[in-house]
């Protein structure tokens, strides 16, 4: 068997909304590490890269880039390609139209009311959201519960007597089909090219699309 | 097959103490996001004593932790002949993903 490791995304997406946005002049607004994530992500290119998505909701006064064809009033629209974020303070901008006639959009420069935006997070990037482990440092799995499996691994900061412990969530009495789906991905050099996604919260991926076990979650 | 797993940190010459590491992957245990432009590998400790941890950071495009560690994971489940496989060499500019730019290593 090749070496496999097994991922486990920890956490939801990351949301923040900014509703009223004054879109008279530059068209911009601030993650923040209480309304977003702590931390909140870092690099020009992070959106570009699909870290996250812009959407707008979209009115009848908003002008959009001929990418987006005419969206209807109260639809959400993602505009991520219009946008910009700052290398470090969390800020983004949203070109306008006359900037960028293809994927640029002009904000309600009236009412602000009009100008809803919402930032969702696509890709995990601080500590907390998700962890690869080395399946070969799997040192067992027990049932923990009616509709939980709790894995435990070698310790990641090097205690000996210390243990990870990852739980996921499945269908009740489930378990010992869980470590079947488990084994079974590991074990299969031709479905394993290195890194297996066991149970992604951030981006709604389970084992197998068949997902015998149910599994729902993971913590 | 037992694999070794080469990184550098990018001094040249690449001549002083923990400028290189090469490291059996049996001992790699963990990796995850640090940042959105780092991301950290966890070994058991390389000189065997049972102490801390031995760890990598690698710099990376920002937003792409997740495929540098599916690119991590394709490095690691390779087979070479001499079992030897490059994950981040900044010395030699050699990555096994194209979206790792430099090498960090920590507690040896």
């Amino acid at each position: 068997m090749r070496n496999t490791n097994l991922y486990f995304g920890l956490t939801a997406a990351a949301t923040q909304a900014f509703n009223n946005v004054d879109c008279s002049g530059a068209q911009t607004f601030q993650l923040t590490t209480g309304g977003f994530n702590n931390p909140i992500p870092v690099g020009e290119a992070f959106l570009s890269n699909g870290g996250a998505k812009v959407t707008v909701t979209a009115h009848a006064n908003h002008s959009f880039g001929s990418a987006y064809g005419s969206p209807t009033a109260g639809t959400e629209v993602d505009i991520t390609a219009a946008c910009t974020i700052h290398a470090s303070n969390g800020t983004i901008t949203v070109a306008k139209v006359a900037t960028d006639a293809v994927n640029g959009f002009t904000g309600d420069a009236s009412t602000a009311a009009n100008n809803d935006f919402d930032v969702t997070q696509l890709k995990p990037y601080a500590t907390a959201h998700g962890i690869m482990y080395n399946s070969g440092k799997l040192a067992g799995i027990a049932v923990s519960g009616g509709a939980t499996t709790a894995l435990n691994f070698v310790d990641n900061a090097g205690v000996l007597a210390a243990a990870d412990t990852i739980t996921v969530t499945h269908g009740s009495g489930l378990q010992k089909t869980f470590m079947q789906e488990l084994t079974d991905v590991i074990a299969d050099d031709n479905r394993v090219t290195g890194m297996v996604v066991v149970r992604d919260d951030m981006r709604d991926i389970n084992l197998t699309l068949q997902n015998a076990s149910g599994i729902a979650s993971v913590a | 097959m037992n694999k070794n797993l080469y990184f550098s940190i990018g001094s040249a010459p690449s001549d002083a103490a923990d400028d290189a590491l090469m490291i059996n992957a049996d001992l790699f245990v963990a990796m995850h996001p640090v940042t959105a432009t780092t991301s950290i590998m966890l070994f058991l400790d390389r000189a065997n004593t049972g102490g801390a941890n031995t760890q990598i950071t690698l710099t990376h495009a920002s937003g792409m932790n997740i495929e540098v560690m599916e690119d991590v994971s394709i490095a690691m489940a390779g087979e070479p002949r001499d079992g030897f496989i490059v994950i981040a060499d900044a010395t030699g500019g050699e990555f096994c993903s194209r979206h790792i730019t430099d090498c960090a290593l920590t507690q040896l």
